[in-house]
């Protein structure tokens, strides 16, 4: 037995925790990345591009699911709806801590973020910070004012004016004002001459802008942190030249600041930088955090809900199997196998379904058998079976009522009584007689009765009701027999039994009534006057003619009452038929006989006697019923037949006589069937006796024309003890 | 806050104006002049200490009829622009040479960084003489330097995405 097993796919569960774990792993770096920005700061923007793409296809996945269900529950799948309700549990279970945990986060995350902000530490930061300005500013001030002097004394004017100011003279210059480094440039910036403490050959030269600012006629003074770690004051003062015509020169200068308040000023300014970025990005961090914080709701609502689908397939799916399984054992579908998944309550359950599936199947396929052996018992039964349900229509009917009823039955199946009486005149008696017997309120019944089809027959009828499951009746069953045959041999059977009677009483007193009559005539003939004689003469001669004739007529009755006991031997059929034929033609000259034999007819087994009976009676009322006034023909033929296995031997005797009346045309081998006068009815009832106790045939029909033909089949093997009991019977 | 820089806030915004090349000691070296439109939430960024590095990347490529242009060479400099609040001035770093430089106000930045010049890019001997090369070069503000927090904001900020078009032009030696 082929069993079929429901398919399924499963959702994969490895690639989604691959994707999970992987979202989870940037989550972390992106925590990390958030809060000190060097470790993974540098990830920070393809981490958050990882974990946004993880979400995505997280949400296409989830869409994809939440698509199937709304197909599922719009199809009403089986288990869709089991599936959405465990769904909203899950989710809804998931769904609403995880939510409550993120709120509360945020808003920790916002409140922990201001703590970090104080408006005191704020301006303690800018206090200190506009008092390392202020010290600075008086350093600052000083060399400023230093450099202006050391410009109004205009450096080396003395010997041949700027132009000839050497290096020597600027380290003099740069000892007076406690400078690291002086140089004087011109109005371009060029380097004229320096001097410096450090060893470096090239000096550190004013940017453009302050250039700028001299050419506006404006001293500069500032901070400059380019040199190293340490903060210098950079001075650069306009040198106004005495001559007419002279240059603009300019002295730059580079101020050291004491270690100490260096250190400070520094500290002070990291500190603050620092706490501004920080009161900056307070917002951005905020926002960062909880941006992050989102991703990882996200990321835990959708794992939640995808894990919820998940979870809900896997639960559903085989109460799916189940539901559909049973829909299909409700089919009659009895080969499904669902396919066991689990060791749990469900697994338990699937099992279980493939088990009463299985006995259910095994179960139908008994069932079945037994049904085919009932149809095989039915169609070797010899007695017809019908069965109709309520509404009288035919649900079953073996070979043997299609063949006694002489029509096809099958054809009939699933029409009712009175349509299959439209269809089939022949069943319109057959219908009316076991009509009313279905209406009948006692639930068997038996009943005889004839049909008439090519010929008639009695049938035999039972029926009964058939039990329901709660013993409703559902239908009837009706089963009947051919028993012609049967009233036809028992018919016979009587009819033999008054023929002996009758022989027996009436044969006896015949002869003393023949002998008296004899004796009255010898007696009384001479005596008594002759105007008498004569009435003596006729009414004695009457009595014997008369009894002469009953006696024929019993010895007829003896004849067909006779036991049969045939004593066959080998006789040749053509001699026997020319013997009796000659008789025939001696007694009847104005018959003409015409003779047709086989020469290559075989000797026959039978009885001679008999046998020559037999051709008495079939010649006899041939010409009986020839007429006087025209032409009288009998032609007698035999022939030699070959019939499938069996071979014959036939005997035809035809006539052109009257033909035999349509009135007894049915019974007319039965006895005591006759339109004659003095007709017995025995002739050919004794004829059909013998011949079937020679296991033969005989049948009479009228001729197309005119007259009947008599033929009569012999088998030419010897005859079966078999046929001779039946033939008794 | 400021999300998507706003309608009536003008963006930030960089175009080069020219660039040359000139070979000094064996050495291309380019001239930039650029014209930078600053959003004042940078410069308030700038303030706050917040270090602003922009991105110079250059690429010299030998045009070919049958095939995609081959990369000859490629060079890149960064500038970082950081506030001193003890001094009040502006710091310009060369990252890539070290140079720094202070600056006393914030157009005097923009002067600075607009003016960029002999900034050192591939040795002569990359090059072929007498061949032609097409020179490209594009500056824009490196959203991947600022720290993380701003990033994701900036990536979506008009006043944050500061990048200029590429510039083009001949280069033969
Ligand atoms: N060859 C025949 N032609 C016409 N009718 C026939 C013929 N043979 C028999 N019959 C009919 O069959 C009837 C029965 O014949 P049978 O049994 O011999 O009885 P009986 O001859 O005593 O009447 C006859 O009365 C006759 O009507
Ligand atoms: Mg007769």
């Amino acid at each position: 037995m082929g069993l079929s097993a429901v398919s399924r796919t499963r959702p994969s569960l490895a690639p989604v925790l691959l994707l999970g774990a992987l979202l989870l792993a940037t989550l972390v770096l992106m925590s990390n990345a958030t809060g000190d920005s060097d470790r993974f700061g540098a990830l920070y923007s393809l981490l958050i591009l990882i974990n946004a793409v993880g979400l995505v296809i997280f949400l296409i996945l989830i869409a994809r699911n939440l698509r199937n269900l709304i197909r599922e529950l719009r199809e009403r799948a089986p288990g869709a709806r089991l599936k959405l309700r465990m769904l909203t549990m899950t989710v809804g279970l998931a769904v609403l801590p995880v939510v409550i945990v993120y709120v509360f986060s945020v808003r920790f995350i916002g409140r922990g973020i201001d703590a970090w902000f104080d408006v005191r530490v704020d301006q303690a930061l800018r206090d200190s910070l506009e008092l390392s300005q202020n010290a600075l500013e008086l350093r600052m001030r000083e060399a400023l004012r230093t450099m202006e002097v050391l410009a109004a004394e205009q450096p080396g004017s003395g010997e041949g004016g700027l132009l000839a100011v050497g290096n020597s003279d600027l380290e003099a210059l740069r000892r007076r004002a406690g400078a690291e480094e002086i140089a004087l440039l011109d109005q371009a910036g060029s380097l004229l001459a320096a001097s410096s403490t450090a060893t470096e050959i090239v000096p550190d030269l004013p940017a453009r802008p302050i250039l700028l600012q001299l050419a506006q006629g404006r001293n500069y003074v500032g901070l400059d942190p380019t040199r190293g770690t340490d903060l210098y004051i950079r001075v650069a003062v306009n040198v106004t030249p005495l001559g007419v015509g002279a240059e603009r020169r300019v002295l730059h200068g580079l101020f050291p600041i004491v270690s100490r308040l260096n250190d400070l000023a520094r500290n002070v300014e990291l500190a603050l930088a620092k706490y501004t970025e920080l009161v900056y990005l307070r917002d951005k961090l905020k926002l960062s955090f909880s941006m992050t914080l989102t991703l990882v709701l996200l990321f835990s609502l959708f794992l939640a809900i995808w894990f919820a689908f998940y979870s809900a397939e896997r639960l559903s799916a085989p109460i799916r199997d189940l539901a559909m399984g049973t829909r299909s054992v409700a089919e009659g579908d009895y080969e499904t196998i669902l396919p066991v998944s689990s060791h749990d309550e469900l697994g338990f359950l699937v099992s279980s379904f493939n088990t009463m599936t299985r006995r259910i199947a095994r179960a139908r396929d008994e069932v079945n058998a037994q049904h085919a052996y009932v149809e095989t018992v039915l169609s070797k039964l010899s007695s017809g079976v019908l069965t109709l349900d309520q509404q009288e229509m035919l649900i079953t009917a073996n070979d043997s009522a299609s063949h006694i009823l002489g029509v096809s039955l099958a054809e009939s199946l699933g029409r009712n009584l009175d349509q299959i009486a439209a269809q089939h005149r022949i069943l319109r008696s057959f219908v009316e007689a076991i009509r009313p017997q279905l209406h009948d309120s006692r639930p068997d019944w038996q009943k005889e009765f004839a049909i008439f089809g090519d010929r008639r027959k009695v049938l035999l009828s039972r029926g009964t009701r058939l039990p329901g499951e709660d013993g409703q009746p559902t239908g009837h069953i009706i089963v009947f027999d051919d028993v012609t045959g049967l009233i036809q041999g028992q018919r016979e059977a009587a009819w033999s039994e008054v023929a002996r009677r009758l022989a027996h009483e009436i044969k006896n007193p015949l002869t003393p009534i023949q002998l008296s009559a004899e004796r009255l005539r010898h007696k009384y003939l001479r005596k008594l006057p002759p105007d008498q004689t004569e009435t003596l003469d006729r009414l004695t001669n009457t009595i014997i003619q008369q009894v002469e004739t009953m006696k024929t007529m019993v010895n007829a009755f003896t004849e067909y009452a006779r036991p049969p006991r045939i004593q066959a031997q080998p006789i040749d059929v053509n001699d026997l038929l020319l013997n009796v034929v000659e008789l025939y033609r001696s007694a009847y000259p104005a018959v003409r006989i015409e003779t047709a034999f086989d020469p290559e007819l075989p000797l026959l087994p039978a009885d001679g006697n008999r046998l020559r009976q037999v051709l008495n009676n079939l010649i006899a009322n041939a010409i009986e019923a020839l007429p006087e006034s025209q032409e009288a023909v009998l032609r007698i033929t035999t022939r030699h037949l070959h019939e499938q296995d069996s071979a014959f031997a036939e005997i035809r005797i035809e006539d052109n006589g009257t033909g035999i009346s349509a009135d007894i045309l049915d019974n007319i081998f039965e006895p005591y069937v006759s339109n004659k006068k003095r007709g017995t009815g025995l002739g050919l009832a004794i004829v059909k006796k013998i011949v079937e106790e020679h296991g033969g045939m005989v049948n009479l029909e009228n001729k197309a024309g005119a007259g009947a033909i008599a033929t009569v089949r012999l088998p030419l093997h010897p005859v079966t003890e078999m046929t001779a009991q039946r033939s008794i019977a | 806050m400021l999300l998507f820089g706003g309608q009536g806030v003008h963006a930030g915004n960089i175009s080069i104006h020219d660039a040359r090349t000139a070979i000094i000691n064996d050495i291309v070296h380019l001239d930039l002049d650029l014209d930078l439109e600053f959003n004042p939430d940078v410069i308030e960024a700038l303030r706050s200490g917040i270090a602003i590095e922009f991105a110079i990347d250059i690429e010299f490529n030998r045009p070919r009829w049958y095939w995609l242009n081959a990369e000859v060479a490629r060079g890149k400099h960064r500038f970082r622009i950081s506030f001193l609040p003890l001094s009040e001035q502006y710091l310009l770093t060369n990252v890539v040479t070290g140079d720094r430089q202070t600056l006393p106000s914030f157009d005097d930045v923009i002067t600075a960084l607009g003016t960029l010049r002999s900034l050192p890019l591939a040795e002569v001997s990359n090059f072929k003489a007498g061949r032609k090369y097409r020179c490209a070069v594009q500056v824009r503000l490196d959203i991947e330097a600022l720290p993380a927090p701003m990033r994701p904001l900036a990536y979506f900020s008009r006043a944050w995405r500061m990048a200029s078009d590429w510039f083009e032009w001949d280069f033969q030696l």
